[in-house]
């Protein structure tokens, strides 16, 4: 249903902000206490905020709940002088609608509507903006429909955005899995493999089988030389790496002073993208972790991003009534079904200067955003992506969880903050990447036919020329207690490492020109080198097992020296990983998970059962997804229903602490 | 949307610095000096290293413990192992050294200001785990050592410190063994 008010609309200021951000908000309070959806003492209050966090009027009532979205758009309406239309998407001229890219309409906040004849039987393009009309909207309905009149209408944000949903559903879709494909056909894995890979694997195959036939023994030497060669880099680049970030343990990016020192009247508007899937148990907690966020809420846009054919995490969203700062954006069904599509239509309705991605179940520290800020500020132009360190909340649940919570803190707090000091390509975490927006626009956002996209894209922003670092912040996070949901994930993760490593050495030359021979081999062992190790361990395990059980029956085919090189590899090996275990607890405190590091050999043959399992979905489901299961844990079912509305939750202290409610 | 963390709220002291940088350059420097001297004389390679090494260990496993430094632990563990590998007999007196420095990690302040700048970092671990960071005025020496004390964090320590040098034996032993029979 479409709903004019009487008055007609026409383009009017040149500039167009947001929420009516030069509105003069006098005169919006005026008109929403004259309306009577404000009262006086909260017009005088909802001012002194304005100035204090730099946002415009209508957010900051918003924010507080005093007025509906409706409401404030009515007021806002009758400041620009424009009519107000309630847009049903039934109403909008798909013909016309094509002429209009979804990403720009997104970006602007408005859609186009219909033509029309004008009182004079003059055809006018009617549009519908969730701003103040302007001449920059006049100026593009002109060009991109040669029809020189144009209305424009004001409609709220969320109808703006159900309609882009509705009409321009297929070209979202389409922009969300086949921009970077279409755009950029080197950088994406929706290609598995291309042909001269094919053909060097083809040829390694076919020189492998010549050689065994041939000279077995040579052939074999050859082989296991190589693999423990590899192993033996990926070790040794990994224990160097993580040593480096041991001795930056104590280096602070961001000081708790810088802030404290931070302005809210100067900080930007920050969207949070929260994809869900079949988690409708999870959904409500998401709204109390993010409630301890130290951020001004009418400068925070948290997308919550459901898939089609979820309808009970839909309803379970619904029932938990999110305030206003929440929007839940539909991803419309299309394939392949993974969490980086559903973030790129999120990326496309993105209005904050900065992104990030959480889980539902993530618990950020609360000064994360903030921190991130301040990275980037000090950062330089070149930063595109800030991390922040992910953590469990349940490491002591069990077993798996220990050793998940030991290899995490490893990895984040000590081989991430090395490859940052040693400026080698990161690659990302899952969640609580922090990213400047129209960078990663245009980095074209996240490889939907890549499993770890998060990964692959901090190494193709190294690619471009871009910089990633870490921040000194935590996002706490669960950790899969379960053996089975575990090697799901992990398998997922490995294959996304080889879906990476493929996309990115298919130029290896390039690559090598333009990230340079360092960290182009701090890639290849890190990543490349990863997967290597997970899939060699067995192998090596097993000429352990041959040694120790029928000494000298390796002998035959191959040299007594190379066996014991690779039994020392396996022994070396496996020794860098506990260490690494050994030292991971040290950072936070967690000296209690210290000794199960001694059991790290065995965690990594769960790696290794994970790695094969990687290796036979590249070849068959290359695309496939294969879904975590989060809200297992006791400390998640547990949790009370949030209430982000209720203002900040208490600060975290002993009573609430993650060891107390294992 | 403001959460202020009651620990950040208080006044936390920074870590203890320690010019780890430099204590590891006189590692290498004195790691360097025992080879020329090895190169250029004639006396035996244990001779040689025996010495350096126990200075190693000795230095940076007492930065370790009071500086609370975890990547000196690190590069005390691996001169161990290498002391080890020299003289193999060694290994009982290591670790004999690993548990009283480990001890000392249990009582020194550097560890207590740590973990009370770490805490200031993120969201808190657990009551007993904050204890020791709390810092709590007038209390006499005996009851301040206690409170510093942490058996977690002593046995953590002796890991870290014992580690290499027992991986070292061990190995040592392995191939030995596989020699033999």
């Amino acid at each position: 249903m479409t709903v004019f008010a009487p008055r007609g609309a026409l383009p009017g200021p040149a500039l167009r902000p947001d929420h009516g951000k030069h509105a003069a908000p006098q005169r919006l309070g005026a008109v929403l206490v004259e309306q009577g959806v404000l009262t006086e003492q909260q017009l005088a209050e909802a001012l002194d905020q304005q100035e204090r966090v730099g946002a415009p009027l209508g957010s900051v009532v918003l924010a507080k709940g005093w007025v509906t979205r409706r409401e404030l758009y009515v007021g806002l309406a009758a400041v620009w002088g424009a009519d107000l239309a309630f847009v049903d998407p039934v109403d909008v001229d798909e013909g016309l609608a094509r002429r209009f890219p979804a990403a720009m309409l997104a970006r602007e906040t408005w859609v186009p509507l219909r033509v029309e004849e004008d009182g004079d039987g003059h055809r006018q393009v009617v549009v519908a903006t969730a701003g103040r009309p302007s001449a920059h909207i006049a100026e593009v309905v002109v060009q991109r429909t040669g029809i020189p009149r144009v209305r424009q209408v004001v409609t709220t944000d969320w109808d703006v955005q159900r309609a882009l949903r509705t009409v321009w559903r297929d070209e979202l879709v389409h922009d969300a899995v086949s921009a970077l494909a279409e755009r950029r056909p080197d950088e994406s894995a929706s290609t598995v493999f291309v042909r001269p890979q094919i053909a060097a694997l083809i040829a390694l195959l076919v020189a492998t089988v010549t050689g065994l036939v041939l000279d077995p023994s040579l052939t074999m030497l050859v082989l296991v030389a190589t693999v423990n060669v590899a192993v033996a880099l990926a070790v040794g680049a990994k224990a160097v790496i993580s040593t480096v970030g041991t001795a930056w343990e104590t280096v602070e990016q961001v000081t708790a002073a810088e802030v404290d020192a931070l302005d809210d009247a100067e900080l930007p508007v920050y969207t949070i993208l929260v994809p869900v899937y079949k988690e409708a148990g999870i959904v409500g907690l998401l709204m109390r972790n993010l409630a301890d966020l130290d951020w001004p809420r009418e400068k925070l846009e948290i997308l919550l991003l459901l898939e089609e054919d979820d309808p009970e995490t839909l309803a379970a969203a619904l029932a938990a009534a999110p305030p206003d700062i929440v929007r839940i954006v539909v991803v419309p069904h299309s394939l392949p079904k993974t969490k980086p599509r559903a973030c790129n239509v999120g990326l496309a309705f993105a209005r904050g200067e900065y992104v990030v991605i959480y889980d539902a179940e993530d618990r950020p520290d609360a000064d994360q955003l903030k921190k991130s800020l301040i990275a980037f500020r000090k950062g330089g132009d070149d930063l595109v992506c800030v991390q922040a360190a992910l953590n469990y909340f349940n490491a002591r649940e069990n077993l798996l969880t220990r050793m998940f919570t030991l290899e995490y803190s490893s990895w984040f707090d000590y081989t991430l903050a090395g490859l940052d000091k040693l400026r080698l390509p990161i690659p990302l975490g899952g969640t609580s990447n922090h990213f400047r927006t129209h960078m990663l626009r245009d980095l074209g956002g996240w490889d939907p036919y890549n499993v770890t996209e998060d990964a692959d894209l901090g190494i193709r922003a190294s690619a471009r020329g871009h910089r990633v670092a870490v921040v000194n912040s935590t996002t706490y996070e669960e950790a899969n207690m379960a053996v089975g949901n575990w090697i799901r994930q992990r398998s997922r993760w490995i294959k996304g490492y080889m879906q990476t490593v493929l996309v990115h050495t298919r130029h290896p030359w390039r690559l090598l020109r333009s990230v340079g021979p360092r960290q182009a081999a701090g890639f290849a062992l890190l990543i490349g080198g990863t997967p290597l190790m997970f899939l060699a361990a067995p192998w090596l395990y097993a000429m352990l097992a041959v040694e120790l059980l029928a000494p000298g029956a390796l002998t035959p085919a191959l040299p007594g020296w190379l066996v014991q090189v690779s039994l020392a590899n396996l022994l070396l090996g496996n020794g860098v990983i506990i260490y690494l275990s050994l030292l991971a607890g040290f950072k936070r405190r967690t000296y209690g998970l210290v000794p199960f590091a001694l059991l790290s050999p065995l965690y990594w043959l769960l790696h290794s059962i994970a790695s094969y399992k990687a290796l036979w979905q590249l070849l068959v489901k290359p695309f496939y997804w294969e879904k975590t299961n989060h809200g297992l844990s006791s400390h998640v079912q547990a949790e009370d229903t949030p209430d982000m509305d209720a203002g900040p939750a208490p600060a975290p202290g002993p009573a609430r602490t993650a060891e107390d409610r294992a | 949307m403001t959460a202020v963390s009651p620990v950040r709220s208080a006044t936390v002291a920074g870590p203890p610095r320690v010019p780890i940088r430099w204590a590891l350059l006189a590692g290498a420097v004195a790691l360097g000096v025992q080879g020329v001297v090895l190169l250029t004389t004639d006396r035996p390679v244990r001779d040689v290293l025996l010495p350096g090494h126990l200075a190693l260990v000795v230095a940076l496993g007492l930065v370790f413990c009071l500086g609370a430094v975890t990547v000196a632990g690190f590069a005390a563990g691996a001169a161990a192992a290498g002391l080890v590998v020299l003289q193999p007999d060694t290994l009982l007196p290591l670790l004999v050294g690993a548990a009283l420095l480990a001890l000392g990690c249990g009582l020194a302040p550097g560890w207590t200001r740590v973990e009370a700048w770490q805490a200031a970092q993120s969201h808190p671990l657990s009551a007993d785990a904050e204890a020791p960071v709390v810092p709590v005025a007038d209390r006499s020496r005996g009851q301040q050592l206690r409170d510093r004390w942490r058996s977690d964090r002593v046995f953590a320590a002796f890991l870290v410190l014992a580690f290499h040098p027992v991986l070292a034996a061990c190995s040592l032993w392995f191939i030995d063994w596989t020699q033999r029979r």
